[in-house]
C-alpha cells in the first residue's frame, strides 16, 4: 500500500458540511470530516494541478429552494455546479478534471426508508452523468463514516474510517 | 431492563463512576416536561448558587458574549432560550463525562459530546413538524442531548475487552447495539436509562433514552430521539467503528405523523441551528 504522508508543513484546508472549498496551492490539502450519508466529491484538474471538494448535505434544493442561494454547497443539484465553475475559474478545464466521491452511507431500514445515503450518490452520479463527467473512483455506502481528503499535488484521495484500513483511491 | 438485580455488576459499578448531576438539574428536567413558565427555571438554579454562577460565566464568553453579555438568568432565558440554558446547564455539570473519548467504541475525544449536540438540535427542530406532542421541545432537546449516555458506562466495562466492537467486514452482520448485547448482555441505551433512573428524571424520559434503538409505541419521546439519532448519524455528527450500523424504524416515523420530506427539512434545520450556535463543531477535527 502507498503510504503519502501528510506533512505538518502542508496547509490543510477543512471543508465544514454543506461546504465547498477550491485551491490552486499545489501543496495544499483539502479536508472533510465524517461524511455520514453526506456525499464529499472531490475534483481535481490533472493538468493544472487545482481541485476542489464539496460536501453535500442533501440531494435535491426543490425541499427548501430558499436555501439553494444562502447555501448552494448543501445540495447535489446546486453545489455540483458551483464545484466545476470555481475549478474553471482557477484554469481548470472539464476534459482534464478527475472526480472521486466518497460518502453516501445508511442505516439500515426496512422499507427503503430514508435513504438518505443512497439518493445523495445516485443524484450525484446522475448530475455528473448528464454533464458528461466520469467518476473515476467511489468509496461510498455501507455503514460507516467516512473522512476525506484530497492531496492536490497528485490528485489523490485518502478515506479513513474508524476502526479500518486507510484508503488511498 | 428496569431491575437492577439482573444486571452485570461491573455495569452498576461503572454507573457509580459517572459524576450526577446536582438536585436542581433534575428538578429541571422534571418541570421542562410539561407547561412551565420561566420564573420556574429561575427559582430553580437559584436555589444552587454555584450552578447560577457558572451558568451564567459561560453565558458571558465566547460566542454568547458577543450578543452584549448578561447579567442575570432571567436575560439569559430571554436571550438564549430554555434549550440552549439546559445545554449550558448538562455541560457544565456533567460535560467532563461526554467530552472523553470512547475508545472501546473507536469514538474521539468530544465525539459523544458533538453527536449528541446534534441529536438534540435534531430532536427539538423534528417537533416544530409534529402536530401534538406529549412533551415540550426543551424535553426533546435533553432527551437527545442525553441519548447516548449509557455508552460512558460500557466503555469503561469494555476495557478489558479492548476494540470488541470493531468490526472490518463490509458489511457488518450485527449492529453495534446487538454486539453490546452480546459481549454483556445489555445495551448502551438500557444502560443509559439506568443512570437517568438512579439520578431519578422522570420515569418517561429515562424509558424514552432506553428505548431510542427500538422504540416502543406508547412513547412518543423514544420515536422522537429515535429519528434525531439517525438525523446526526446521516448529517456526519456520527463517529466512532460503524456508526450507522443500528437499524432505523420507518414505524417511528408513522408513530410521529412525519414525512421523508419533514424529516429532511429538519436536518438542514439542524444544519443552521448547529451552524449558527455550535458551528466548531462541523469542522473540529476529530481527535
Amino acid at each position: 500500500m502507498e503510504v503519502i504522508r501528510i506533512g505538518s508543513t502542508n496547509s490543510v484546508l477543512v471543508i465544514g458540511i454543506s461546504d465547498m472549498q477550491v485551491s490552486d496551492d499545489s501543496n495544499a490539502y483539502l479536508k472533510t470530516y465524517s461524511l455520514g450519508s453526506c456525499i464529499g466529491v472531490a475534483a481535481w484538474d490533472r493538468d493544472r494541478q487545482v481541485g476542489g471538494l464539496l460536501h453535500i448535505l442533501l440531494p435535491e434544493s426543490s425541499i427548501q429552494p430558499s436555501k439553494s442561494d444562502s447555501h448552494p454547497y448543501m445540495f447535489a443539484d446546486t453545489g455540483i455546479p458551483r464545484l466545476f465553475h470555481a475549478l474553471y475559474d482557477l484554469g481548470a478545464s472539464k476534459s482534464s478534471i478527475v472526480v472521486k466521491v466518497a460518502g453516501g452511507a445508511d442505516m439500515k431500514s426496512t422499507g427503503n426508508t430514508l435513504r438518505i445515503g443512497e439518493r445523495n450518490l445516485n443524484c450525484t452520479r446522475q448530475i455528473l452523468e448528464r454533464n458528461g463527467v466520469r467518476i473515476k473512483s467511489l468509496q461510498v455506502g455501507g455503514c460507516i463514516s467516512r473522512t476525506m481528503t484530497l492531496q492536490l499535488m497528485t490528485g489523490k484521495v485518502l478515506i479513513q474510517s474508524p476502526g479500518r484500513e486507510d484508503i488511498w483511491m | 431492563m428496569s431491575e437492577l438485580a439482573n444486571v452485570d455488576p461491573r455495569i452498576i459499578e461503572s454507573i457509580d463512576h459517572i459524576q450526577p448531576p446536582p438536585v436542581a438539574v433534575t428538578k429541571l428536567i422534571q418541570i421542562l416536561a410539561e407547561e412551565f413558565h420561566t420564573d420556574e427555571v429561575i427559582d430553580i438554579l437559584q436555589t444552587d448558587p454555584a450552578l447560577t454562577a457558572a451558568v451564567l460565566k459561560r453565558c458571558n464568553t465566547a460566542f454568547f458574549a458577543q450578543r452584549g453579555g448578561v447579567s442575570s438568568l432571567n436575560q439569559a432565558i430571554q436571550l438564549l432560550g430554555t434549550s440552549t440554558i439546559m445545554n449550558i446547564v448538562l455541560e457544565i455539570t456533567i460535560g467532563a463525562s461526554m467530552n472523553g473519548g470512547l475508545a472501546k467504541y473507536g469514538i474521539p475525544q468530544s465525539g459523544l459530546r458533538k453527536h449528541s449536540i446534534c441529536a438534540a438540535a435534531a430532536a427539538r427542530e423534528l417537533t416544530k413538524y409534529c402536530s401534538i406532542l406529549p412533551f415540550t421541545p426543551d424535553t426533546a432537546f435533553t432527551a437527545g442531548l442525553l441519548h447516548d449516555i449509557g455508552k460512558i458506562a460500557i466503555n469503561e466495562v469494555l476495557s478489558e475487552k479492548e476494540e470488541a466492537l470493531k468490526d472490518e467486514s463490509p458489511e457488518p452482520t450485527q449492529s453495534n447495539t446487538e454486539k453490546e448485547r452480546s459481549l454483556i448482555g445489555t445495551d448502551h441505551s438500557e444502560v443509559g436509562a439506568l443512570i437517568l433512573n438512579k439520578w431519578k428524571f422522570p420515569p418517561f424520559f429515562a424509558a424514552a433514552v432506553g428505548e431510542h434503538h427500538d422504540p416502543t409505541p406508547g412513547n412518543q419521546l423514544s420515536h422522537l430521539i429515535h429519528i434525531a439519532n439517525w438525523c446526526a448519524h446521516s448529517i456526519g455528527l456520527s463517529f466512532g467503528f460503524q456508526s450507522l450500523s443500528d437499524e432505523l424504524s420507518p414505524e417511528s416515523l408513522s408513530v410521529m405523523a412525519l414525512s421523508e420530506s419533514n424529516v429532511e427539512e429538519a436536518i438542514i434545520d439542524t444544519y443552521n441551528e448547529i451552524n449558527s450556535k455550535f458551528k466548531s463543531i462541523l469542522t473540529d477535527e476529530p481527535l
